[in-house]
């Protein structure tokens, strides 16, 4: 059994679909996902959230990911009458739609998913193209101002000249889980995998815990863009999210 | 509109058929040409001040001269010391150009997606009543100009007459007294220059990762074989067609069943019609 530190599909998009309903208010939501396996799982997740919080999408499209030119299916979801676009894709796609969105005029709430939260997505994107933007995440430590994480943010900046994101950060709570572990005691893999699956443990991003599937991550946050800057600002916190609505 | 993405496909395409008429082989590396005309850009804008906000545009010329430098090394290295074998040792030893590019790039820049600056400032512009993206008016408008640019060089310079004159029968522009070598290295680097302003036209608007060049030599290749081998215009027309498919049918059906159409079209035209829309039947395809 694999070990997972950053949210699934079934945390993150409940966390998506949640935000979309309950604090934008949308009610009719448009999905774009990618043809992937990456797209198919998490448009399902969406769907299925979305559905069950009586916000059936209007619009689901799905793209290769080699589609450079995104207006034909926001002409699509403009005559469908959505009243937000939810996205599931990879980085560049994510940064195309907004791009190609803002030249169209596009004027409904974007929602996008973990990739937007990336900086080098951000930095694909002008500050007046991301305002607005918001996206969910396992967690954002760029975003995050508590003392820790400016240490874990300079940290990371310094040794790999590049700005940490939620993927970098699950990766340093599991790896410090794991020495945890270690400390404690575990001397083989099994030792090791007994120590995480049978204990909470408080890392940078959240506080982990097993399901018993593996499943680490349980918490997760939606970000929003502004104008001034592509350092997006943490707007919602969900934790304990199960995944089953 | 699917007009920026087919001016941007048809600067591609007419490139890689420049180097088609000169030397009877496919340059398999002309999609890394386009990623490397992308990535210059992206290069030269390391050199400015970050708070000097110039139009992507003005790094146009430098893209040129990077890529048709480029263009020069592919034809030297990779066409002219195996130009009297078979065409599948050129397929060859482009397609290992072409990955030596990415991969250098990739290693350079990262895997993933870059943007260039903008063109020409950013928002729209209201023309004729309908709001039009500037950096698209200017894909259309700088992709008009170099075709006809191209047009006027082919049809009206003495250097047009000889790749023209060197593109219907090599034997006979060698007895004339034409440097075949010296215009089929033009050709690799006109034709790469091309590939290069493409790159920059899509690097702002499109974005450009170093695995772009597979699905773009695709097209540029799918567009030869639909508007004609060896044609500079039918290049042009294929182009516009797959943006129209890309793009039109894409916008009215959904984006997995108008790419599923294209190849249908590109299967009906060479059964119906093997030399292309507005190719010469004799010509033979590599």
């Amino acid at each position: 059994m694999s070990i997972g530190f950053f949210p699934g599909d079934a945390v993150v998009k409940t966390a998506q679909a949640r935000y979309a309903v309950e604090e934008r208010g949308v009610k009719r939501p448009a999905i774009i996902s990618q043809t992937t396996a990456y797209g198919q799982s998490g448009r399902a997740e969406l769907e299925r959230n979305l559905t069950a919080i009586g916000a059936s999408p209007v619009l689901q499209e799905a793209l290769d990911i080699s589609v450079k030119d995104m207006l034909p299916v926001l002409l699509k979801v403009q005559r469908s009458g959505a009243d937000a676009l939810l996205l599931h894709l990879h980085s560049g796609p994510t940064a195309l739609i907004i791009r190609h969105a803002r030249a169209l005029g596009l004027d409904i709430p974007i929602i996008a998913g973990s990739a937007m939260h990336q900086p080098e997505t951000a930095a694909l994107l002008e500050p007046a193209e991301l305002n607005g933007v918001c996206a969910e995440s396992g967690s954002s430590p760029v975003s995050d101002d508590s003392e820790e994480m400016r240490e874990f943010v300079d940290a990371y900046r310094r040794s790999f000249d590049r700005e940490p994101d939620a993927f970098a950060l699950g990766q340093y709570d599991g790896a410090k889980m794991i020495l945890a572990a270690l400390a404690a005691g575990a001397k083989t893999a099994d030792e090791v995998r007994t120590h995480l699956q049978t204990a909470s443990h408080a890392g940078l991003a959240m506080n982990y815990r097993s399901d018993g599937k593996g499943n680490m991550a349980h918490s997760a946050v939606i970000i929003c863009y502004g104008a001034e800057d592509r350092v997006p600002q943490i707007v919602k916190r969900y934790e304990n999210l199960t995944g089953t609505l | 509109m699917p007009f920026p993405l087919g001016a941007a496909y048809a600067l591609v395409a007419l490139g890689f058929v420049l180097v088609l008429n000169a030397t009877t082989a496919v340059n398999f590396a002309h999609g890394e040409s386009v990623v490397a005309g992308g990535f210059t850009a992206v290069a030269l804008t390391f050199f400015l001040p970050p708070d000097l906000r110039i139009p992507g545009l003005i790094l146009l010329p430098g893209v040129v001269v990077v890529t048709a430098v480029l263009g020069l090394a592919i034809g030297a290295l990779a066409y002219l010391p195996i130009r009297n074998r078979p065409p599948v040792s050129v397929f060859v030893t482009t397609i290992a150009v072409g990955m030596i590019v990415a991969n250098g790039l990739n290693a350079t820049f990262g895997a993933a997606p870059r943007t260039a600056p903008p063109l020409i400032g950013v928002g729209t512009i209201d023309l004729i009543g309908v709001s039009i993206s500037r950096q698209s008016l200017v894909i259309i408008a700088t992709a008009c100009v170099l075709i006809g640019g191209l047009a006027i060089v082919l049809q009206r310079t003495q250097l047009g007459r000889q790749f023209r004159a060197c593109s219907q029968d090599p034997e006979m522009a060698r007895a004339i007294g034409i440097r075949l070598t010296r215009i089929t290295l033009l050709s690799f680097a006109l034709g790469t220059a091309f590939a290069g302003a493409a790159g920059l036209l899509l690097a702002h608007q499109f974005f450009i990762s170093p695995a772009d060049g597979a699905p773009l030599i695709l097209k540029a290749y799918i567009a030869v074989v639909i508007g004609g081998w060896g044609s500079l215009r039918g290049a042009a027309l294929g182009a516009l067609l797959i943006a129209v498919f890309e793009v039109g049918v894409a916008a009215i059906s959904s984006q997995p069943l108008a790419e599923g159409l294209l190849y249908v079209i590109v299967l009906v035209v060479l059964f119906l019609r093997p030399q292309g829309l507005l190719g010469e039947p004799q010509q033979v395809r590599a």
